[in-house]
């Protein structure tokens, strides 16, 4: 279970509210069987909340459908209590606090809502509009109360009372109140606004509630239209096993939103850990062709010099000794390259700025390289440096072979958390819709393996600029 | 002529012994010692007092640019003694670092020129004599950089210019450069005056530091 301790108190409110309503009827003779049916929803939203809890503590939906549930059972457990007392001025104490409990429970499946599946509020200001939402939930509630000319009953019409501290100018906040529940609608409605942006996964787990949603109003839609053939016992009937699936589809929702970015945290991690074993090895190759061949090379280049000493000046052996004096520096050369490309020294060493200064400056093309102080000297984890690096070398040779451009920029630069690379020509350009997907997934995927992300911009005759926006710490 | 004395930094014993025989086997050289590390090489620096240090970059214990740490290390203890670092870097990020404290007596090669006696004597009686010398690859590849750079003033060389500045980097006279390019001195010192305007440079940098004043503009503002 959860550490929080609120949780612990909500669970046990919410049991012992919900011991209270189905005692009710042997309680009090005239709350008959009215708030056992009222809470079943409560229940549900209690039991559905208090698994995600259990099994996700860390989630901010499984909480607040928890809460919604205790506030629910808690405002009919009130309500009950409150027909136990005859004198109805102190049930005044009970009924009040029922009223906020109950209205408060629609702002907290308001926020589990626009939270759903995540747990994370997707738009910032929302997270602020849903905190007043909640302080102005408990004060109209408490407004309202007093605002009403009955006071809020289970029961039958008989069971209404006249409200003894009703206060007629307060009517419009009881009114306003009236409409709160309508909140858990709005939530509906925000996630079918968020459906279009949401990822497929987050899609997925969306479908549930809004097919339950649908199916409810389906159902109590056609039992009501059936009410004079079926009854209304077959209506509850309904009611009840189409009301339970909301929280259920919540519950599972979340559940699986959850097991599936377990996997893709797993899959992501791993595709972390082969970029930088093989960035290693890249550098470990670098390292040995340095350590090896090219040191080898080096002292072979020093014996030809000691030889050509022992032979006689422009004689054949002289010419032949300076031959392949050049053939080895030729070769000495050609390994530098490879090493090179395999992994550039100046990037272990000096770092990104250093060695994409010194890339462009190598390449066959007229471009500029403008870098941000920030990252100037700063340095990075070496899978990082390494697909910023390689990105700046692949997004250059596009321009070289694709572009036709005249100019080209290369910028690095970044904000607080991220480091964003670019770069851009004023070349040919081109659609990015009909361009061939392999080209740029490729890319793509390359970045993601550093949790980088690209983003492409271009049009025909119009150059292209590309950008990597990698995270760092 | 006295024997230069120089010590010498390689962790590679073949390349440490290769390098130590060529410049031995000269006649001009005596190598006082020769050491594997930086740390090693700070000290014979200090207690050998040479004229002279050859140095790799990449050395123990952390494999990086430990030599040009140590380069400028010794420049900064003991402005007298000249410094030739010996690199398989042809990346110019490495020189401007090398330089990056200032370029007096300070040579960038490649490590090729172990097998090129006469270039590598050169550069050490250049950093001997306090001037500086970079590896004519390396001067190719700084020049590249500095235009890559954007807004260079070297844009506004001739072809002619920029080939003779890039000898005057190589660190030679007015004389060679001549030679080199078949042109009388007079033209060459023309030419150099034209450099130097177009460069913005003052005259008094004109003589005996025009490597380091060259290889100081193409530095500057590496990284604004």
């Amino acid at each position: 279970m959860s550490r929080h301790p609120w949780v612990l108190v909500g669970v046990a409110a919410g049991a012992s509210s919900a011991i209270v309503v189905f005692l009710s009827p042997s309680l009090v003779a005239s709350a008959a069987h009215h708030a056992i049916l009222p809470a079943v929803l409560p229940l549900g939203f209690y039991a559905a909340g208090g698994v995600a809890a259990l099994i996700l503590p860390a989630h901010g939906v499984g909480h607040r459908l928890l809460a919604l549930g205790v506030l629910h059972l808690v405002a009919l457990a009130l309500l009950v209590a409150s027909l136990l007392l005859d004198r109805s001025d102190v049930a005044i104490t009970l009924l009040l606090p029922a009223s906020v409990t109950f209205t408060l429970g629609f702002a907290a499946l308001f926020d589990a809502l626009v939270r759903y599946p995540t747990g994370r509020v997707a738009w910032r200001p929302l997270r602020r509009i849903t905190v007043g939402l909640y302080v102005l939930a408990g004060l109209l509630a408490a407004a309202g109360f007093f605002g009403s000319a009955t006071m809020p009953a289970v029961g039958g019409p008989d069971a209404v009372r006249p409200n003894p501290v009703y206060v007629p100018s307060l009517e419009s906040a009881a009114t306003a109140a009236g409409l709160l529940p309508a909140l858990a609608l709005l939530g509906l409605l925000l996630m079918l606004v968020r459906y279009r942006s949401a990822t497929d996964e987050e899609r997925a787990q969306m479908r549930w509630p809004i097919g339950a949603a649908v199916a409810l109003v389906a159902g109590l839609a056609t039992t009501g239209l059936l009410e004079d053939t079926i009854g209304p016992g077959a209506q509850t009937a309904v009611f009840i096993a189409l009301s339970s699936l909301l929280p259920a589809s919540l519950l599972v929702g979340i559940l699986r939103h959850a097991s599936e970015a377990e996997r893709i945290e797993a899959v992501e991690a791993s595709r972390g850990r082969i970029a930088t074993a093989a960035v290693d090895e890249r550098r470990r190759i670098e390292r040995d062709l340095h350590d090896g061949a090219q040191q080898e090379l080096v002292a072979l280049l020093a014996r030809v010099e000691l030889a050509r000493q022992e032979a006689e000046p422009e004689s054949r052996l002289d010419e032949e000794l300076r031959g392949i004096g050049e053939s080895v520096r030729a070769v000495h050369r050609e390994l530098r390259e490879l090493a090179r490309g395999i992994y550039p020294a100046v990037l272990t060493d000096r770092g990104l700025a250093d060695a994409v200064t010194s890339a462009v400056a190598r390449l066959p093309l007229s471009a500029d390289v403008s870098i941000d102080p920030a990252v100037a000297s700063r340095r990075f984890d070496p899978p990082l440096e390494a697909a910023a690096y390689l990105f700046v070398l692949e997004g250059l040779t596009n321009v070289i072979k694709h572009a036709e451009a005249e100019r080209a920029h290369v910028r690095l630069g970044g904000a607080p958390g991220r480091l964003e690379v670019e770069v851009s020509d004023d070349g040919r350009g081109f659609d990015p819709a009909t361009m061939n997907a392999g080209t740029l997934q490729a890319m793509r995927d390359r970045l993601a393996a550093v949790r980088a992300e690209l983003h492409v911009a271009s049009r025909p005759g119009g150059g292209t600029r590309i950008q990597g926006v990698f995270p760092v710490d | 002529m006295a024997l230069l004395r120089v010590v010498l930094a390689e962790d590679s014993y073949l390349v440490r012994e290769g390098t130590r025989r060529v410049l031995e086997s000269s006649g001009e050289v005596e190598v006082v010692a020769a050491v594997e590390n930086a740390h090693d090489l700070l000290d014979a620096a200090e207690r050998f007092a040479p004229d002279a240090v050859v140095t790799d970059i990449r050395m123990p214990p952390g494999h990086g640019t430990e030599g040009i740490v140590a380069a400028r290390e010794i420049r900064r203890r003991h402005p007298d003694i000249g410094v030739v670092v010996l690199s398989q870097h042809a990346d110019p990020a490495y020189v401007l670092d090398l330089f990056s404290d200032g370029t007096d007596g300070l040579a960038y090669l490649l490590k090729e020129r172990v097998g090129d006696r006469a270039e590598l004597l050169r550069a050490l009686r250049e950093t001997v004599e306090g001037r500086s010398v970079v590896d004519p690859i390396l001067v190719e590849a700084l020049v590249g950089r500095r235009r890559a750079e954007g807004s260079s003033p070297l844009a506004d060389l001739t072809p002619r210019e920029l080939e003779v500045l890039r000898l005057m980097a190589e660190g030679r006279t007015n004389a060679a450069i001549a030679d080199e390019l078949s042109l009388s001195e007079s033209s060459i010192e023309k030419h150099t005056s034209v450099i130097f305007s177009k460069l913005g440079l003052s005259p008094e940098t004109y003589l005996h530091r025009r490597v380091a004043a060259v290889v100081t503009f193409l530095r500057r503002d590496q990284i604004s």
